[in-house]
């Protein structure tokens, strides 16, 4: 697997209308690719469910090593074509992280993406921290619908929260996301157990930052 | 699908049947709310309640599917306010009479 390490941030159009936030979306993505290290630039528009605490669209680089990530921000690129284009918009939040495990295998064309950002609280003990991301990790054995993922723990980040790990898959249809995923015993009967504040074990910040979009091309790289 | 949730607590000593009273009165009544159906209650040692050593009380609540499992789940009020903060509350406040406690989720052997 090839280092990449992703920089994605969530953001929030000041005004305008649902086409100004795709018309954004498109723009980021192809200024992106001009950005020096930019391996490749995507972005989409927030679908209009699966999205908790969500700006209007997301947008990510993948770079090679977090170094990049300066680089990129230092650039005359940067200050020339993608400082312009968010003058009249908010960053909700950026983070920046490694890719760690997961599986990027299939290369679909359309299709569903859903990232759960979140914040482990401090106090959490590193063996419950090790069993969430083991659990996590579980999803895509028992989900069929899970086609890509990725779970990696946030190495830069800047916005509502100090967060501190993504969970991203990659599903077919909207279908494979809001049944597949959400009705799965695993989720309910057993990953939530980390989430529910009802759980002596919950270990997860309940504020979450949940962007679902429709996609295609290297989303998860 | 019956899906049933299990609150196993282990109860400081002597103070068993002030926690139960306290479940009773302060938490069922939003858990019915909530879609919970309280189908059983247990405690050990059985039969009595020793002064000298902890009481584990077990509750077990049913919800209907997926779906009641979600309506027991999610949180958030059509008028914006959110029911987590007062599920905290109230663990937070037995939380003097209790040792510790688990919560599982459980469905019929498959």
């Amino acid at each position: 697997m090839e280092t990449v390490f992703t920089v994605l941030r969530s953001l929030t159009l000041n005004d305008g209308t649902e086409a100004d936030r795709e018309r954004l979306a498109a723009r980021l993505a192809e200024a992106g690719e001009a950005l020096p290290g930019v391996i490749r630039s995507v972005a989409c528009a927030m679908a209009p469910y699966g999205v908790i605490n969500a700006g209007h669209l997301v947008w990510r680089l993948h770079l090679r090593y977090e170094s990049d990530h300066f680089t990129v921000m230092n650039s005359v690129e940067w200050k020339r074509t993608i400082a312009p284009l968010l003058e009249n918009v908010t960053l909700q939040t950026m983070i920046g992280f490694h890719r760690t495990r997961g599986r990027a295998e299939s290369k679909l064309g359309k299709r569903i993406w859903r990232a759960l950002v979140l914040r482990v609280e401090n106090n959490a003990p590193i063996e419950h921290v090790r069993e969430l991301e083991r659990d996590l990790s579980l999803f895509p054995v028992y989900i069929d619908a899970i086609r890509n993922w990725n779970l990696s723990r946030i190495t830069i980040c800047e916005g509502d929260k100090d967060w501190t790990h993504i969970w991203e898959q990659e599903f077919d249809t909207k279908e494979g996301l809001m049944v597949d995923y959400m009705e799965h015993p695993i989720h309910w009967g057993w990953g939530d157990r980390w989430f529910d504040i009802e759980f002596p074990d919950q270990i997860v910040d309940p504020f979450v930052l949940q962007v679902t979009g429709e996609v295609a091309g290297d989303f998860i790289p | 699908l019956q899906i049933f949730i299990m609150d196993e607590v282990v109860i400081k000593p002597g103070r068993a049947r002030e926690f139960d009273d306290a479940y009773r009165g302060g938490y069922l009544p939003g858990a019915e709310q909530r879609g919970m159906k309280l189908e059983n209650a247990w405690q050990s040692p059985p039969g009595f309640t020793p002064k000298e050593v902890p009481t584990t009380l077990y509750y077990i609540w049913s919800v209907e599917g997926v779906a009641g499992w979600w309506k027991m789940r999610l949180t958030r009020r059509p008028d914006g306010s959110d029911s987590r903060y007062e599920k905290l509350a109230w663990w937070q406040s037995a939380g003097d009479m209790i040792e510790r406690r688990k919560r599982v989720m459980l469905t019929e052997i498959v």
